[in-house]
């Protein structure tokens, strides 16, 4: 029997029992929906999570006072980050160079302008260790040397929103900050100035939330020593290893020289953690949506199953005219596989309507701005697919091979 | 009997059909019915013969063991002169697909499609191409006086026409022979004797043999040997033409 009249023969058949046919197809158009839309949304959160992550090589370390935030109370640091520190780091095994920095907010001034930035004071030699992706738009980057120079970010350059610079290349901006100092005991707001010259612009590199390059500006570490008053003393030291699977052992070998006194911080870490709590939270998500599959199955038996026993008298017919067990076998199973393939089709598409739709309704109800979009890739799309029309076709199986193993004479005896 | 097996097997035998001690016990738990005991049977191309009996006389399980879709307990059923008895089940769905056509008293057609595709369907399980079958199911639906209805769904047909199309149906793939289950039992008499008129047609021009089972002893005498079954055995035969 050629399969165009095989297809014919069980389209016509799951014809005639509209209403059940189409529930049926329901059910599986439920689950393939729910799979597509839920696995879209995860693999656009996981995106989201890796980009914001990924402007920042793997193989980095960031050493922090310890003391402060990670202890819930502020506790003052019992170390000094300096550059007997750095010495000290630069000679453990694995480590690659150390970077130190120190990272203060500042406003910036131009013209009559301004705006609140984020001011990092480092060695911008070795700045590509940091940032892989970090290109130079206009000017040069500044040399350790220079007390005056600064890099901005392209956030900084236009800012967000804006279509006219907010600094350009040459020219002269001023840094402020105000600290509270005591003069003879009485406490005291102490604005310090300083003016810059934009000797360099970077282009956007684009690092959502973590480390935010594009709205900072960037000077020597020498000018922010100075400039901040530090006396020598770092905000941070990043510690770049000679490769990410040596993050551990480098992070031990800190520990245990400082123990507690330094926090480190692991960027890479940090995103595998939230990757994994992700790519757990999706598994959950999608054994449920499987699980609505499943019962999607248990439908696609029961109709057939149903439409079996209500044929019975029919497939007697169909063996007296010479039908084979097997051809009575491939027609109920091919009702099986088109209700797959039509739920797994509609499925699809509803899921890619419902996840994209559907997400961004919910956004607008809390008022957050997740720059997340589900991402529906076309390898998942024909797995879930196949894997939708595989299940439909196990699932006719069993009633398929009970049609084909009825007895034709008893069959026919049937009313 | 290997007497007859011998004599008869072979392509060119003389017989459409022939049955040897053909047996059929059904046991459904400790009760033995002997449905049909030691039948033998020869019957020629293109013969047009009847099968009469009481209820329960064993006809359908004669019918259903000629047309290969039961097995016997003992004997064995020849096929143009070949016997079926060893065969694989899709070999008997060959034969009956290609060799048989039945009819039944309830018209048994598939009544979610059309009347053509009703009389295609064994011509589709056979193989053959689109354009010839449906040729030749319009050909068959205008022997039976059927000419215009081809697209009409089976139960929009009176029970007279819709017989018309399983004698249609049983015809597509030019079988050896007709075997007709009481075809005229759901039929008023008029009716009846024009299906009845219809199988002598086909076992005269075509030479079809046509064996059909019947309560109606006038039906019956249309026919050209009537064979009258009691308790799973021949009681008497009757030779009516030659
Ligand atoms: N599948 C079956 N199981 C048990 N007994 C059966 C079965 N089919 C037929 N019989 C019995 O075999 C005998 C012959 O039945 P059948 O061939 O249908 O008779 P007829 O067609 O002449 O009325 C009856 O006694 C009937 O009850
Ligand atoms: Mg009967």
């Amino acid at each position: 029997m050629n399969p165009f009249e095989v297809l014919r023969f069980s389209f016509e058949a799951l014809k005639d029992r509209k209403l059940r046919s189409t529930l049926t197809i329901l059910m599986v158009i439920i689950g393939t929906s729910l799979i597509v839309s839920l696995n879209g949304l995860s693999t656009g959160f996981s995106s989201f999570i890796n980009s914001t992550f990924s402007t920042l090589a793997p193989n980095t370390l960031i050493v922090i006072p310890g003391g402060g935030v990670e202890r819930g109370t502020w506790t003052a640091p019992s170390i000094s980050l300096d550059s007997r520190m750095v010495r000290k780091l630069t000679g453990i095994d694995g480590v690659k160079v150390v970077i130190p920095f120190i990272h203060r907010s500042a406003v910036l001034r131009s013209g009559s302008a301004s705006m609140s930035v984020l001011v990092a004071g480092i060695d911008q030699t070795k700045l590509h260790y940091i940032y892989p992706t970090l290109s130079l738009k206009e000017g040069k980057l500044i040399p350790p040397t220079d007390f005056i120079g600064m890099l901005v970010g392209s956030d900084v350059e236009v800012p967000p929103g804006e279509t006219k610079p907010f600094v350009r290349l040459g020219q002269v901006v001023t840094l402020e900050y105000t600290k509270v100092e005591e003069v003879e005991g009485v406490p005291k707001t102490v604005t310090v100035k300083r003016a810059f010259v934009v000797k360099g612009i970077l282009n956007y590199i684009g690092s959502p939330s973590f480390i935010n390059v594009d709205s900072m500006v960037q000077i020597s570490l020498a000018a922010a020593n100075s400039f901040f008053g530090c006396g020598g003393k770092y905000d941070g030291i990043i510690v770049v290893t000679k490769s990410y699977e040596l993050n551990d052992k480098v992070e031990k070998a800190i520990k245990n020289i400082y123990g507690e006194d330094v926090g480190i911080i692991s960027p890479k870490v940090i995103s595998q953690t939230v990757q994994k709590i992700v790519g757990g939270w999706s598994v959950f998500i999608l054994t449920v949506a499987a699980v609505s599959l499943i019962v999607a199955a248990v439908g696609i038996i029961t109709t057939l199953f149903t439409s079996v026993m209500e044929r019975t008298k029919e497939i007697g017919v169909l063996k007296a005219l010479g039908f084979k067990d097997s051809q009575i076998l491939i027609l109920f199973l091919t009702e099986a596989v088109l209700i797959g393939v039509i739920g797994a089709s509609i499925g699809l598409v509803v899921g890619i309507v419902f996840g994209s739709f559907g997400f961004s309704t919910i956004m607008g109800f809390t008022g957050l701005n997740f720059p997340i979009t589900p991402i529906y890739q076309p390898e998942n799309l024909i797995v879930i697919w196949l894997f939708t029309v595989a299940i439909s076709a196990c699932a006719g199986l069993y009633p398929a091979w009970r049609a084909s193993k009825l007895e034709a004479v008893v069959a026919l005896r049937k009313e | 009997m290997s007497f007859s097996l011998t004599t008869s097997l072979g392509l060119n035998s003389k017989y459409a059909i022939e049955t040897v001690n053909l047996t059929k016990v059904y046991r459904s738990d400790s009760v033995e019915v002997y449905a049909l005991v030691d039948v033998n049977l020869k019957i020629r191309y293109g013969e047009f013969v009847a099968i009469v009996g009481p209820s329960g006389s064993g006809k359908s399980t004669l019918l259903n063991l000629l047309g290969v879709l039961d097995k016997p307990t003992k004997g064995h059923v020849l096929i143009e002169g070949i016997d079926t008895s060893t065969m694989s089940p899709s070999q008997l769905a060959k034969i009956r697909n290609e060799k048989i056509g039945f009819i039944f008293q309830a018209y048994n057609l598939i009544n979610r499609t059309t009347v053509l595709r009703n009389v295609e369907l064994p011509a589709v399980v056979r193989g053959v191409p689109k354009k010839e079958r449906v040729k030749r199911a319009m050909e068959l639906l205008r022997l039976t006086g059927l000419d215009g209805k081809f697209n009409r769904k089976p139960l929009t047909l009176s029970g007279g026409e819709q017989q018309r199309v399983a004698i249609a149906r049983a015809l597509i793939n030019n079988p050896t022979i007709i075997l007709a289950d009481e075809p005229t039992g759901n039929l008023d008499s008029k009716t009846g004797y024009e299906i009845f008129s219809l199988l002598r047609r086909l076992s005269e021009e075509r030479k079809t043999t046509v064996i059909v089972v019947t309560h109606n002893l006038e039906l019956a005498n249309l026919t050209d040997r009537i064979i009258y079954l009691r308790d799973g055995r021949i009681e008497a035969e009757r030779i009516l033409r030659r």
